[in-house]
């Protein structure tokens, strides 16, 4: 399929736009970052116009769903998602080191895409539960709210691993610790709306807005875990290395939520 | 006594406990899907061995989110999050009416200098510090007009919100598993049903009864399942309500809704005959199950007790129950060894001649009187999340008195929730007002 070999393509030059950034890491040379800000646009734009080519190629096979119903789907568009978030922070916020840490996100979901054996590139049609409206707002809220988290369990790292303020093209300690606090504040709104658009569309196809499927239960374990990190913040005034250290939790759970219940524990939202 | 009484008051309302809490339940929602929730005992003694097996169910582990000490937490974290909001929300509600009593204090400023006269400079000033989600007010003292842009009061009660949806969430819950239920109809193609089976040990009856018409089944070409269809009749006395039920279609009836989440094929009836021993036919009919069934001239019935569509791999198959005068026996009889039962000897030979399958589907019937506030609390808590947005701006203040023949603009500005990057924000605030100036 056409779409399938461009996203391959794309891998490679997220891999190109990551060597960049590293080199801009290693040698400050701003000519480095600037080429790999470019290949990474060019990269988005190119990665969402396969989408939208699949998108297309489903309905030219009768089939007709937007590509967010597999494995495959799923990790490219989180690719996508992830990328869409570094631009919005580099080109409105200004975040000019995130490129060496948000990219190889993309790159690793796009690469195990496009690159692992065991998965199901085909379009396929749509099994009855997942024949509804909510599905595309239930994605598109939960993907934007892990994206939110991988920067601010990016920054959390880069803040434990920063130990003073001295040179280097990083933010300063104070920034970095805000910037965690920031990428909560933004996805935890998105994973509330993510599961509660969950629940309504569970409603409507399980028969009960919450039956503790695995991915449910993780998904409120994550929440909990982001609303002891706000707790702590705002009433507890913990800053620093401890608030690090729970978005970094944090985003483990994401991780499990979003992968981890399906390889590891079985359920009802086997799809991903 | 009195103090004993503050202090656990206190305790249950503080965030020390909300923390307890949510650790707790989030441990125990992990445990259960790493244990798996409500399986056959027996998958349970395969992983984990028989002595494990009888402690987790002990625990309840194999059903941890409807277990006593789950929703007592759950129970104790509604009311930790009620005393703790009720701290909290009053101060905030009743700011909202009159402004903040305290002066703020504002790190930045800066001093502009302008030679438009005083009131068109005040004018200028409004027009330009008016931002979306703010609130501007204007004062005079001693002779300096200040204006303050800050975040309407009303956003700071993001926190309030999201609690109460919470509550909302919870008691909804709460008053749904005490009077509603969940439960599964069995409903042949043809038949009707107003039985709906909770579990093993329990079972409502509607007001009104369920006829399926029709069960259909499509597929894709490649075989996946397209679509699973019940067209059903909802019979209430004299009125009779059409339906169709799909996955992601649910019906509703007088506050029961409808889903459709199994089906299959359900012995219908099965055709007996009876031989004598020496093989001459001395009864044939159809019985269905648990219906006895009598043999005309003998004081002899018969009753499918059992029935399956494939017995250990010999075919369909029924079991039947037979007193004959007051002897009682009982017998499986196959459609594909009709001699199966001479083998046993008996005075009659029971031959299963038909076993004829019916579709049926499964319908999930789902009372829940609670889900009103729930969807409530779902909504408000989406709306209640988005306040925050604004308190991560930030407040202004702005002091305008002559200066002989110019007007001096004080600007003062102080970070949100946000403080990274203000002093950016703030040097474009100015320039804001500086250009709205010349």
């Amino acid at each position: 399929m056409l779409s399938s070999t461009i996203l391959s393509w794309i891998t490679f030059a997220y891999g190109a736009a990551f060597i960049c950034f590293i080199l801009y890491w290693m040698l400050k040379h701003d000519a480095a970052r600037t080429l790999g800000d470019a290949i990474v646009v060019i990269s988005f734009a190119v990665h969402l116009v396969a989408i939208v080519l699949r998108w297309i190629e489903s309905y030219r096979i009768g089939l007709g769903h937007i590509p967010l119903t597999n494995f495959y789907e799923s990790l490219i568009f989180l690719s996508l998602v992830i990328a869409f978030i570094y631009l919005v922070l580099r080109f409105v916020f200004r975040y000019t080191f995130l490129g060496a840490f948000m990219i190889p996100l993309s790159l690793l979901a796009l690469a195990y895409a496009s690159l692992s054996p065991d998965i199901d590139r085909s379009i396929r049609p749509l099994i009855p539960a997942l024949q509804s409206n909510w599905l595309t707002v239930h994605v598109l809220t939960c993907f934007l709210a892990y994206a939110a988290f991988a920067f601010s369990f990016v920054v959390a790292v880069l803040y434990l691993l920063r130990r003073e303020n001295k040179g280097g093209f990083l933010p300063d300690r104070e920034t970095l610790d805000e910037l965690t606090y920031r990428g909560i504040i933004a996805g935890m709104p998105l994973l509330t709306i993510g599961i509660i658009t969950g629940a309504f569309w569970a409603h409507f196809a399980w028969g009960s807005y919450w039956s503790w499927d695995p991915k449910e239960t993780w998904s409120l374990i994550t929440w909990i875990t982001y609303a002891l990190f706000l707790h702590a913040r705002l009433i507890r005034g913990w800053r620093g290395t401890k608030s690090a250290i729970v978005s970094i939790v944090g985003f483990c759970c994401v991780v499990f939520t979003f992968l981890g219940v399906n390889f590891v524990l079985s359920g009802l939202h086997s799809y991903l | 006594m009195k103090k004993f009484f503050k202090e656990t008051i206190d305790y249950l309302s503080s965030v020390r406990l909300t923390v307890v809490i949510l650790i707790a339940l989030a441990v125990l929602a992990a445990v259960g899907t790493v244990v798996g929730q409500n399986k056959l005992p027996e998958e349970y003694v395969m992983r984990f061995g028989h002595t494990v097996y009888r402690g987790l169910s002990l625990l309840s582990v194999t059903d941890i989110y409807h277990s006593v000490y789950f929703n007592a937490l759950l129970m104790l974290l509604a009311v930790n999050i009620t005393l703790c909001t009720l701290s909290f929300a009053p101060k905030r509600i009743a700011a909202l009416r009159n402004m903040p009593a305290k002066e703020k204090s504002y790190p930045v400023s800066e001093t502009l200098v302008c030679p438009r006269p005083e009131e068109e400079v005040i004018a200028r000033v409004l027009k330009s510090v008016r931002r979306p989600l703010c609130r501007t007010t204007i004062t005079g003292r001693g002779g300096e007009t200040i204006v303050v842009s800050a975040v309407h009061p009303v956003f700071s009660l993001g926190a309030v919100i999201v609690h109460i949806s919470i509550l909302m969430i919870i008691v909804g819950g709460l008053i749904s598993s005490l009077f509603g239920y969940s439960g599964d109809m069995i409903i042949i193609e043809g038949g009707s049903s107003r039985e709906v089976f909770l579990d093993r040990k329990h079972m409502v009856v509607l007001d009104f009864s369920v006829e399926l018409n029709r069960f259909t089944f499509n597929r894709y070409e490649d075989g996946t399942p397209r679509e699973y269809r019940s067209d059903i009749t909802i019979v209430d006395g004299t009125a009779r309500t059409d339906a169709s039920l799909t996955v992601n279609h649910p019906a509703e009836h007088e506050g029961v809704r409808f889903y459709q989440t199994s089906f299959g094929k359900e012995m219908d009836y099965a055709t007996i005959e009876i031989l004598s021993r020496e093989g001459k036919s001395v009864f044939s009919g159809n019985a269905y199950w648990s219906i006895p069934v009598a043999v005309p001239g003998r004081d002899m019935t018969f009753t499918i007790v059992r029935n399956s569509p494939e017995f250990m791999d010999l075919g369909p198959a029924v079991q039947l129950l037979i007193t004959d005068g007051k002897e009682k026996y009982d017998l499986w009889t196959f459609i594909n060894y009709p001699d199966f039962d001479r083998e046993r000897g008996g005075a009659f030979v029971f031959v299963l001649k038909d076993y004829h399958e019916v579709p049926y589907s499964g319908i999930t019937a789902v009372k829940e009187p609670g889900l009103p506030l729930v969807f409530s609390g779902f909504i408000l808590i989406c709306i209640g999340f988005l306040f925050p947005i604004a308190s991560s701006m930030g407040s202004y203040r702005v002091g305008i008195c002559p200066d002989a023949s110019n007007t001096k603009i004080t600007v003062e500005g102080a970070p949100g929730k946000l403080k990274v990057g203000f002093d950016a924000v703030f040097k474009r605030f100015v320039e804001g007002i500086r250009k709205s100036l010349c």
